[in-house]
């Protein structure tokens, strides 16, 4: 069927400028590939930036108050007062604001494994469930359970494994391996004493705390607890965006402790978001200019053309036939400019990441999302172009 | 088909025209037919044929093809008119000048697949034309452009046949040749023939012969 587009195509190839296509095939491609690059190193960082985002829910802080000589003097502990949550709370920027609970009885923690013997006093705290992303099913206990579920900063497995271990000719513990070991857990107060047992069900980078559920921490407390609750000395707060920078701010102002790792992500993350941002924007600076370029060529060359698509349109062509060449030029062209600034979006990102892997736990993600963003914008790019081709044509040939 | 104008004049020329044959008056073209326009530079043959052809809009009164009013027919089906129904031969030919003879009577004749390859050659042949089959447009002379560009038009099924001025810058011999092919042309396909010329020269008695 194209047979009968041979003599239209020669009638339109004679007006089409190859500098012209040229000059919009290069800057196409380098805006193109500049945002599909942008995207891959956002979905790729993304990762890195929220690496703890399997335990916690992605945006929240915590902070607490600084330790000062007078606290130990006084022997008060550094804690939040109903003034100041109140005032937390009013500030626009947190969403939702929980205090820690710590436990207020005597836990010890011991293993009755003979190849690692270890018995420690220890400490629990809790925060409730709706931040920890943990499966509700193993993060869970009701006053029956005689198990109990925990969650402990990384920290203390390399504590241990690099510190502890070796010096004391114990062997070094994976992740997978500590999950599965069981603890006993023994509780007590108000004379009385409880026996558990506890497993390790996850590691946390993003809160220094031993971990228990809220339920099991409020029944203990009730049950066993040496006093009535104080003011909490942590709190957590949701946010729309931990990176905002008024909540720095307003943590400085107050010589408020903000969590050290949250604010490296937090600031990696902002500043990850700005530098994508900034670069995805130029790429669409850069592509929309180069549309602009085809549009403006394709305007060009049907202005240059008029007399003669008029003929053909008098000779009986249809509408959608003299469109077609034209839409096939655009489909095709930008067809190859996209697949071309995938691929060098790809390999770029593939070497940045090389290179970004000497310093930080990064890896490659899947394709898909920059894969279905190039052909969202390949799609939209030809809808562009169809509408403008159409309309110039219309007025053509009316 | 039957066309009938009711009292058209162009616009422009309003002020300029009185009733003549066609303009500002009730004409009927009817099937069969073949009508000679003869008129002085100016006085508005190419407009009269460009309004049957859809081309131009801008007249006062109606003109019918058999009961349609043409200024209603939407701007998209013309081409489906002039696939099927109404031909024309321009005034300026509007042939493709770096297509070749052949492929400019192709462009055409690949959208209606009306003529066979050999009855196109037979034209070609008839109108002196066959070694000029594969030279560009370009370098044909007027006279040869004016016999490819009646082929092209004759490339289609059509119940009106427009020929503005076709014969302008052929010799008399040639110009015979092309009206026998355009009467066989009309007669097999039983169609309305509209030709406009500037000369007094009647080429046949069946003619109805139309002053503007």
């Amino acid at each position: 069927m194209f047979s009968i587009y041979k003599e239209v195509w020669k009638i339109i190839k004679h007006s089409i400028r190859f500098w012209q296509m040229l000059a919009f095939s290069i800057s196409a491609f380098i805006g193109l590939t500049i945002i599909l690059f942008a995207l891959f190193c956002y979905v790729d960082f993304k990762e890195i930036s929220f690496h703890d985002s399997a335990i916690f829910k992605d945006e929240f802080i915590v902070i607490s108050k600084k330790v000062s000589t007078i606290h130990t003097i006084t022997q008060k502990t550094s804690q939040f007062t109903s003034k100041e949550m109140k005032d937390i709370a009013a500030q626009e920027f947190f969403t939702e604001v929980a205090s820690f609970q710590s436990s207020r009885f005597h836990i010890q923690l011991y293993t009755q494994n003979k190849h690692m013997p270890l018995q420690t006093d220890l400490f629990f705290e809790s925060v409730p469930d709706m931040y920890i992303n943990q499966d509700s099913q193993t993060w869970t206990w009701k006053e029956s359970d005689t198990f109990i579920p925990i969650i402990v900063p990384r920290n203390f497995l390399a504590l241990y494994n690099f510190g502890f271990a070796p010096s004391q000719g114990l062997p070094q513990l994976s992740e997978d391996v500590i999950s599965k070991i069981t603890f006993n857990v023994r509780i007590s107060g108000n004379n009385m004493r409880k026996e558990f047992t506890a497993r390790i069900v996850n590691f946390s980078d993003k809160i220094n705390t031993v971990l228990v559920p809220e339920t099991f921490l409020q029944w203990a407390n009730q049950t066993y607890g040496y006093e009535d609750e104080g003011n909490p000395s942590r709190v957590i707060l949701g946010t729309k965006n931990s990176a905002d920078s008024r909540i720095f701010e307003y943590i400085a102002q107050n010589k408020y402790q903000i969590n050290d790792d949250t604010i490296q992500n937090s600031k990696l993350s902002f500043y990850l978001k700005v530098t994508t941002t900034i670069v995805a924007t130029i790429g669409f600076v850069i592509a929309v200019l180069a549309m602009y370029l085809l549009l403006f060529s394709f305007y060009l060359i049907i202005e240059k053309k008029r007399e003669k698509i008029q003929i053909i349109w008098h000779l009986g062509y249809s509408f959608s036939a003299i469109m077609l060449p034209y839409n096939v030029i655009s489909i095709v062209a930008n067809g190859i400019i996209c697949i071309a600034a995938f691929v060098a979006a790809y390999i770029a990102n593939n070497y940045v990441i090389h290179f970004v892997q000497q310093f930080l736990p990064v890896s490659q993600v899947p394709i898909t999302v920059p894969l279905i963003a190039c052909i969202s914008l390949y799609c939209i790019i030809i809808l562009v172009n169809f509408i403008s081709i159409k309309r110039v044509l219309y007025s053509a040939i009316s | 088909m039957n066309i009938r104008c009711s009292n058209i004049v162009p616009i422009p020329m309003a002020d300029s025209v009185g009733e003549s044959d066609i303009w500002r008056t009730e004409r009927e073209f009817v099937s069969g037919n073949m009508y000679h326009i003869i008129a002085p530079s100016g006085t508005g043959k190419t407009s009269f044929v460009s309004i049957l052809f859809g081309i131009r809009k801008d007249y006062s009164g109606t003109v019918f093809f058999d009961n349609q009013n043409i200024a209603h027919i939407p701007l998209l089906e013309w081409a489906n008119i002039r696939r099927n129904k109404v031909s024309m031969v321009f005034q300026g030919l509007g042939l493709f000048p770096e297509l070749t003879t052949l492929e400019n009577i192709a462009l055409k004749n690949k959208l209606t697949q009306h003529k066979t390859s050999a009855e196109i050659h037979t034209l070609i042949s008839r109108l002196g034309l066959q070694n000029h089959i594969h030279k560009p447009a370009a370098i044909l002379s007027f006279g040869q452009q004016q016999r490819v560009a009646l082929i092209r038009a004759l490339c289609q099924p059509f119940e009106c046949l427009l020929l503005d001025e076709p014969f302008s810058h052929l010799d008399s011999e040639n110009a015979t040749i092309c009206m026998h092919i355009i009467e066989e042309e009309l007669q097999q396909q039983n169609a309305i023939g509209i030709l406009t010329s500037l000369e007094n020269k009647y080429y046949s008695n069946q003619h109805h012969v139309l002053n503007l």
